[in-house]
């Protein structure tokens, strides 16, 4: 049994991708120390994320990576939150550098989790577009994000990702982020008739109409949102600190890609 | 959908579209542009999409009951219908749901099974996907299924 184990997590170092180089089968079946449960009794803080050193500089070096990997593209990559990696693309690059995450090799990040949209008013291109994907081969996540304003549309991805179609759906009916070339686009949660996209940030939280039956003409009217009671604003913040373990949380780290990069800056 | 179809007290639901017009659920065939309701449908004077104006949609906000919700299906995915009549509707208080034609036809159905005042103003699509089911249910209506043919009847 012990046997078998060991045999198990050798083969699981084997695939994993502890730098950009290719496999290094000559690895000896070594524990790493997030491979195993163990109950570890002089820890200090449990409910606080560990940031592994290792791991984010990993993390780091594969984004360089892909930042090398397309560099026409890619503006920017950073690591947020300890362990999550960001690629901040050109929108022109969207479906090229989706194309090249989900078939190259050394990433194949073949799921799609997720596409969201970020609404921030100030911009000049208010929209973010948020692309979560998944390798299953890797064990590893990252996302890819983009911008746009109001009346420039976006590229679909569904030709990469079929997943992309609700999802494109919804940023579309939410956000009123038009996709080019998508097979279907149309509002998906919405209702048949409704005017506006909720998520944005100038759409108020009891929308424009309200429904309700109407007797005399004995059917469902819509009619503007009329508050019986005026919008009430708490405020929760309390003279006492709500969470003192998390006093120092470890920060974002961003690398500049023209410091790092040699070859294709030099163009 | 054909069972659901034949529900005889939901009204007028649109059963298939091809290019020449629409099989409704009373067992008529509507030839060209159409504008249906509940109970009736008639003929609509229209060619495309872009030809929409505020005379071809005059019947729907002089009706009484005022409709709820206008479904209009522009034929093939793509086409525009105008600014300015999307703005005009809007006064009239009847919201819009514009969308490509095969979508159209499946709104308006399942607006109207749940009962609310839709009308729908289809255009047939010039080009769609026809599907191994389509060409079979159509041998099955002309009553000749063991024929081979080379050109699918649509």
């Amino acid at each position: 049994m012990a046997a078998s184990g060991r045999i198990i997590r050798g083969i699981s170092s084997l695939f994993s991708r502890k730098c950009c180089s290719s496999f290094l089968p000559s690895k000896s079946p070594i524990l790493s120390s997030n491979a195993i449960l163990r109950y570890n009794t002089t820890e200090s803080s449990p409910t606080i994320k560990k940031v592994d050193a290792v791991a984010t500089s990993s993390l780091m070096d594969f984004g360089l990576y892909v930042a090398e990997c397309m560099p026409k593209y890619v503006q920017k990559v950073q690591i947020v939150t300890g362990n999550e990696l960001e690629v901040l693309v050109a929108p022109d690059g969207i479906v090229p550098v989706l194309h090249f995450l989900k078939d190259h090799h050394q990433c194949q990040f073949a799921s799609l989790a997720d596409i969201g949209a970020m609404d921030v008013p100030s911009r000049e291109n208010r929209f973010e577009i948020i692309y979560n994907l998944l390798s299953l081969r890797f064990n590893s996540r990252i996302r890819v994000k983009s911008y746009t304003d109001e009346l420039t549309p976006v590229d679909s991805c569904y030709e990469v990702f079929k997943a992309a179609d609700w999802y494109e759906r919804e940023i579309w009916d939410m956000y009123g982020v038009f996709f080019a070339n998508h097979p279907d686009l149309r509002r998906i949660l919405t209702d048949y008739g409704f005017e506006g996209h909720p998520f944005r940030k100038d759409f108020p939280l009891t929308g424009y109409v309200e429904v309700r039956y109407d007797d005399e003409v004995k059917r469902v009217v819509v009619e503007p949102v009329e508050l019986a009671q005026e919008f009430r604003k708490f405020d929760l913040s309390s003279p006492w600190e709500t969470f003192p373990n998390l006093r120092t949380l470890p920060a974002g780290t961003e690398e500049d890609l023209k410091a790092t990069q040699t070859g294709p800056a030099k163009q | 959908m054909t069972i659901v179809n034949q529900d005889t007290s939901l009204g007028i639901l649109i059963n298939s579209y091809s290019r020449a017009g629409f099989r409704l659920s009373n067992g008529m065939m509507a030839i060209g542009p159409i504008a249906i309701f509940p109970k009736s449908v008639l003929s609509w004077d229209v060619n495309t999409a872009e030809d929409i104006n505020e005379e071809s949609l005059s019947l729907f906000y002089t009706l009484e009951p005022k409709i709820d919700i206008l479904v209009i299906g522009v034929g093939n995915p793509g086409q525009q219908v105008s600014s300015k009549i999307i703005q005009y509707m809007k006064e009239k208080h009847i919201s819009l749901e514009i969308s490509p034609t095969e979508t159209a036809c499946a709104t308006y159905n399942f607006l109207n099974a749940e009962g609310r005042c839709v009308a729908g103003a289809l255009i047939p699509p010039t080009q769609y996907r026809i599907s191994e089911d389509d060409i079979a249910s159509t041998k099955r209506r002309n009553r000749d299924m063991m024929k081979v043919d080379d050109f699918p009847i649509v």
